[in-house]
Formats: structure tokens, sequence, C-alpha cells
């Protein structure tokens, strides 16, 4: 195999929203004070029997999220404050959507009304590149630094595997893109 | 440990996703639940529940143990909790089970039916089944397919089933909702057709001449004497005689799942 060392390059973070928003087109958002990090979180399902004590027996495949933490020092506060808009469905940043919306509403992928944006995270050293097909601020979003120093506030992304139809015809969520190693366009 | 046992194949099984789909009668024929048409997807497991009915023989002799046991036919229950489904196809199994009260005869049934339709009722003593074969018109029966993904084996088809008494439990917030369900599955079949249908029948005619059970059938139904070799009608339900009465053979359930685009078959 090819081992080295990895520098994954100045990571800048692009989002794409839905259609009608600030960021229908692939939008700077910014640069990270430190290491932006990502996580996959694949979720499982242990398979207990009586005659196996205690440790499973086997384990089930439950999908998976993936997030990406990082703290914005260099960055647009008005697509911030989108995104902010996007995950917490208000028409503008501080308002709220109604209890019980849902975020993807059945639409497809940038539709007005899906509110999931495509996360970017450029590599332009490594060449392998992040993006979360169908993401949103998690909350808690900010930890706002505010005060005499450079602003920095911390934002969680989460990808979650959306659909607008989870039977995909029989084949269920088999060879679902979470994420990939390209960018939007 | 005496003697061998014998292994089978046992291992984990995993059904994996399960798709509801529902087939009605011809009566709703190109539209939605006239043919194998999707209900939805369900939060959690779907339970399938076999209701066996026997009655004990408990002769003097054996004190108040049975020394045999009477089979005495079976139904299911099927319940499920609806998340990801079509609420008008859901309206229209509602109005089926129901005796068909709301949706006219005629109206249009479409995929995006307008709610509300389920809330009329039937008339009092209307028959589900009306002794009408398996999807035929006016069979108010519905089949109950559950679709395993693609790969997987064993399917279930409940062949004539209805939402039974309390049909639907239907939570109202802002949480998505999930509706609990429960179909009934019956081994429903015309008591006046053999268990087996063989495609021609040799009709007694109820004339006063036939035997007395059938006489009997024929005055409950208030069907009149007719002359040898002719079925008799009683308030357009076809009454014919066969050879016997009895559930032999009637299918509660099986592992083929109905087929979209052969609508109003008429055999059971």
């Amino acid at each position: 195999m090819t081992r080295s060392v990895n520098v994954h390059g100045e990571a800048m973070i692009y989002v794409k929203g839905p259609q009608g928003s600030l960021i229908q087109n692939l939008t700077e958002f910014g640069l990270a004070e430190s290491e932006t990090r990502i996580t996959v979180t694949p979720l499982f399902k242990d398979v207990n029997l009586n005659a196996w004590g205690e440790a499973p027996l086997d384990v089930q495949r439950k999908l998976a999220f993936i997030t990406c933490t990082a703290t914005m020092l260099q960055y647009d506060v008005a697509v911030m404050a989108e995104l902010v808009r996007l995950a917490t469905g208000g028409t503008v940043e501080g308002r709220l959507g109604r209890a019980g919306r849902l975020m993807g509403n059945g639409l497809g992928r940038f539709a007005n009304g899906n509110n999931y944006v495509g996360f970017n995270l450029a590599a332009p050293q490594s060449g392998r590149p992040w993006r979360f097909l169908y993401a949103y601020l998690q909350s808690p979003i900010g930890d706002y630094q505010e005060g005499t120093n450079v602003e920095t506030v911390a934002v969680t992304f989460r990808g979650v595997p959306y659909t607008a139809d989870p039977w995909n015809g029989g084949s269920g969520a088999s060879e679902y893109v979470l994420y990939d190693r390209s960018l939007d366009s | 440990m005496a003697g061998e046992i014998h292994t089978l194949f046992r291992e984990l099984v995993v059904p994996g996703e399960i798709l509801v789909a529902v087939k009605g009668g011809a009566h709703m024929s190109g539209y939605a639940v006239g043919d194998l048409t999707e209900l939805g997807l369900a939060e959690r497991e779907i339970k399938i529940v076999p209701y066996y009915q026997h009655v004990d023989v408990t002769p003097t002799g054996f004190g108040g143990v049975a020394c045999d046991v009477v089979w005495r036919l079976a139904h299911v229950d099927i319940t499920l909790g609806l998340i990801h489904y079509d609420q008008g196809v859901l309206e229209i199994l509602l109005d089926e089970s129901a005796a068909n009260g709301g949706i006219r005869w005629g109206d249009p049934l479409t995929l995006n039916e307008p709610l509300g339709r389920a809330g009329i009722m039937a008339p009092t003593g209307r028959l589900l089944g009306g002794r009408k074969a398996m999807y035929e018109s006016g069979n108010h029966f519905f089949s109950v397919n559950l679709l395993l993904a693609s790969g997987e084996t064993d399917p279930y088809r409940f062949r004539m089933c209805h939402l039974s008494m309390r049909p639907a439990t239907i939570p109202m917030g802002t949480d998505t909702q999930v509706v609990d369900v429960t179909f009934r599955a019956l081994p429903y079949q015309d008591p006046y057709r053999s268990g087996v249908f063989s495609g021609t029948q040799s009709i007694t005619t109820v004339n006063g001449q036939g035997d007395a059970f059938a006489v009997i059938l024929a005055a409950a139904l208030g069907a009149l004497p007719g002359p040898p070799g002719t079925v008799l009608r009683s308030g357009g339900v076809r009454f014919s005689k066969r050879r016997e009465i009895l559930g032999s053979g009637a299918v509660l359930y099986d592992r083929t799942p109905d087929v979209s685009g052969v609508i109003g078959v008429t055999s059971s």
C-alpha cells in the first residue's frame, strides 16, 4: 500500500442550500481557527442470545451519520445566519419555524422546502475533499466568542442519510451515499 | 443425551425492510387499492399473530381433561405502526372495512383520495365479503401483502383482510404521525362454494327436490325455488349448493404476493 504523512491542506468550508435560499449556489462559508474535525458515527445493535451470555452473538448495522466540528474564525456572517435560519426554520435568522416541521419534507436535494444543505470541505493539498449530501447545523449552534478578541463561533454540521423514499424500490439504504469525496458544483 | 438429534438449519432471521401493499375488490378497478397499491412503511416491527381456534372434547370419563381437541379454523392479526404511508390509501381501507359506506360506486378513487369519506357508515348488516370471490366487485375484503426487500424470500400475503374493531389509533400533534393499525385476516370464502374452486361446478338447484339443508339455506336467504338446473338468486346474491359447506382448503395466508395489473380476479 502507500503510506505517507497526510496533510489535508487549507480546509475551506463551502455550503450549498435549497433553491431560493441565500446559498442556493455553492458558497464559501469560511475557514476555521484550528483543525476541522470529521467523525463518522456508524450505528450498531447487538444481537444477544441467552446461551451466549452477555456478549453479542452478532452485531447488526443500523446505518450511520457523520459530523464535522469547526471553530469558525474567518467566515461569512451572512452565510452563518442563513445556515442558522435553515436549521431553525424561520423566515429570517432568530425566528423559528413551526414545531414538528420536517427538514427534508419529502423533497429532493436542493429543492425549495428541503432545508438540508450540502456540506463541502475543500482539500487543496490532499485532493480528498469531503461532502455531506444532507447536512444541517446541529444543536447547539454557536458558542459565540464575543469580546475584544477576534470573534470565533463553534459549529457542528451533521450529515444524515435523508431520503424521500426509504423503501427505494426494495433496496432500502443499500448503497446509500452518506458522504463522498467530491464537491458540489 | 440419548439418541441422535436431527439438526436442521438454524440461523438468525432478519426479514429486512418491509413494504405493506394492499389490493381490494374490482369495484375499485382502475383506482387506488383496485390494484396492488403501496400503503406504506412501519415505524417498528410488524407483528403477525395467528389465532387458532380450538374446542376441547371433555368426556365425563376423562374428568376435566380434554381427550381430544377440535380444530375450529383460525384468523390472523397483523399489527403495525404506519409512519411513511399514504393517507388516501388508509382512508380507503378504513372505508372498505366499514363495508364501503363512504365511497360511492363510480366515484373516482385516486391515490390522492380526499379524506373524510371513511366516516360515512354503510347500512348495518352489510357483509364485507358479500359471498363474492376474492377481488370480485363488491367484496370489501382486501389482501395485505408484506413485501420484503429485493433478494429476500417468503413474503406474506393475507388474502382476506379488514381493519378490525379499533381499526386505527391516530395520534395528532407535532410529532411525526405513527398510526397504529390492526388488520384481521380471515379464511373467508363463499361458504356455499367448496373449499377448492375447480372452475366447473355441478350445481344442485334448490327446487324442493334437493337436500333439506339447501332448502333451509335458500329459505334463510329468501330465495325462491327454481326449476332444476338453474341458480337461485336472492337480492342479487348468487346461491348455489355444492358438495359440501366447510372451510376445508380455505387459504388464510400464503407466501405469494399479489401481482400488479391483475385486477378483478373472480376465482378464489
